[in-house]
């Protein structure tokens, strides 16, 4: 369910995607103006106005939100991104753990739900499911277990699963103090001013501060 | 490209969690941006009106400055939202202190929400005769242990005035200080 606020939901729909319009766009060569004033240079009969449309056939990239938009009208059609394809998918069903999500999309499963949906293509969305449990148990192994080597296994994750990392990391912590009997010490408020929680390390849950911002 | 401000302006706000200075130039660059966008939907709406139905070619214009326009509003709006729902867990964190301490990075309009929020909860809190801020989590002790880091001056309590100095330890009521922790001026001992 998407929420409107928020910022996530947004961001998760800017990465770039390309598609083609069938059609020639009115006044939308700004979109690309290099690559509308070389079709238009080079096909004589155009006349000026038509050099303020984006002609039939071309090929840009989009911002997901606008692209899903055309590709609904019918107007445009999307191509699945590299990172979705079938190359990509063989690597995830043959080591999702050995899979850098970050440098492929950094809001891997995110689109590809929103692809998945735009195509119907379950195919994609089981991969992703599939893809996704496959890697949660090492994720969460390495934020509790590996210490500060963890946190080079942050360096693959997607955003998605950053969040689950600290998640795990911030419960560790908040049972370890628990273990020290010194749960209901009252820390400092994180990011006060800049100032960091000597007791807290990022995302844990224990202060109000940074619950209440989870629950957002 | 339509939009890509509004990201950045969110893509800001996403990497603190501490309440950034509030961007008005941001906001100003969305808003020229929109009157931008509605200029050519207006044009064409208005031009080509009986053939925006079947000509797939008006459509595609008027759905990418439409949803341009939808989508620099949602940009904009949550980038607002989000930084009042910040102010409001601000202003349960700090207590009365939180206009002090956020006021450089807030704009004229998030100040007088935050006044006007700060008035209501007071008059709720008295209403109840409850302070609802105080022990978020279950306490085990009603007296805290305490050292003082930052200067506070002299603090009321019900065994009376209290001067808390840096470096001393003093054992009070934990309704009386715990504001005082979070902020970061006392620190508690175990």
């Amino acid at each position: 369910m998407e929420d409107y606020f928020s910022i996530d939901d947004i961001l998760s729909s800017e990465p770039r995607i390309y598609a083609t319009f069938h059609v020639q766009a009115h006044q939308l060569a700004h979109l690309d103006p290099a690559g509308a004033a070389a079709v238009w240079s080079s096909n004589k009969q155009s006349s000026a106005e038509d050099r303020l449309d984006l002609p039939s056939g071309h090929r840009l990239a989009l911002p997901f939100w606008l692209a899903d938009s055309l590709a609904q009208r019918g107007v445009a059609a999307l191509e699945l991104p590299r990172c979705f394809a079938t190359g990509a998918r063989h690597a995830l069903r043959a080591d999702a753990r050995a899979v850098r999500l970050q440098t492929r999309c950094p809001a891997f499963y995110a689109l590809g739900l929103r692809i998945a949906k735009l195509v119907r293509d379950s195919r994609l969305s089981e991969a992703l499911v599939r893809a996704f449990a496959d890697r949660c148990w090492g994720i969460v192994d390495s934020a509790v277990f590996a210490g500060a080597r963890g946190v080079a296994a942050l360096e693959g994750l997607e955003e998605k699963e950053r969040k689950l990392f600290f998640a795990a990391h911030g419960l560790d912590i908040a049972l370890r103090r628990w273990k020290e009997r010194r749960i209901d010490r009252i820390g400092m408020a994180h990011g006060v001013l800049g100032k960091r929680c000597r007791e807290e390390g990022p995302g844990s849950p224990v202060t109000p501060s940074t619950s209440k911002q989870r629950l957002q | 490209m339509h939009g890509r401000r509004g990201a950045e302006l969110l893509e800001e706000l996403r990497k603190t969690k501490w309440l950034p200075p509030y961007s008005e130039s941001g906001i100003r660059q969305i808003a020229a941006e929109i009157k931008e966008l509605l200029e050519p939907f207006l044009e064409i709406i208005t031009a080509h009106r009986a053939s925006l139905q079947n000509d797939p070619r008006y459509i595609s214009g008027v759905v990418v400055f439409y949803r341009s326009v939808q989508r620099n509003k949602r940009c904009a709006l949550a980038y607002l939202m989000n930084r009042l729902r910040r102010i409001v867990a601000f202003r349960w964190l700090f207590g009365q202190a939180a206009p002090a301490r956020l006021d450089q990075n807030l704009s004229g309009a998030e100040r007088q929400f935050l006044l006007k929020y700060n008035a209501l909860l007071g008059e709720y809190c008295d209403a109840v005769g409850l302070d609802l801020t105080a022990d978020q989590s279950p306490p085990r002790d009603l007296y805290v242990e305490v050292r003082v880091i930052a200067d506070c001056g002299d603090i009321l309590t019900e065994a009376g005035p209290v001067a808390l100095k840096p470096g001393t330890a003093h054992f009070l009521k934990r309704t009386d200080v715990e504001h005082l922790i979070r902020q970061g001026s006392l620190q508690h001992i175990l």
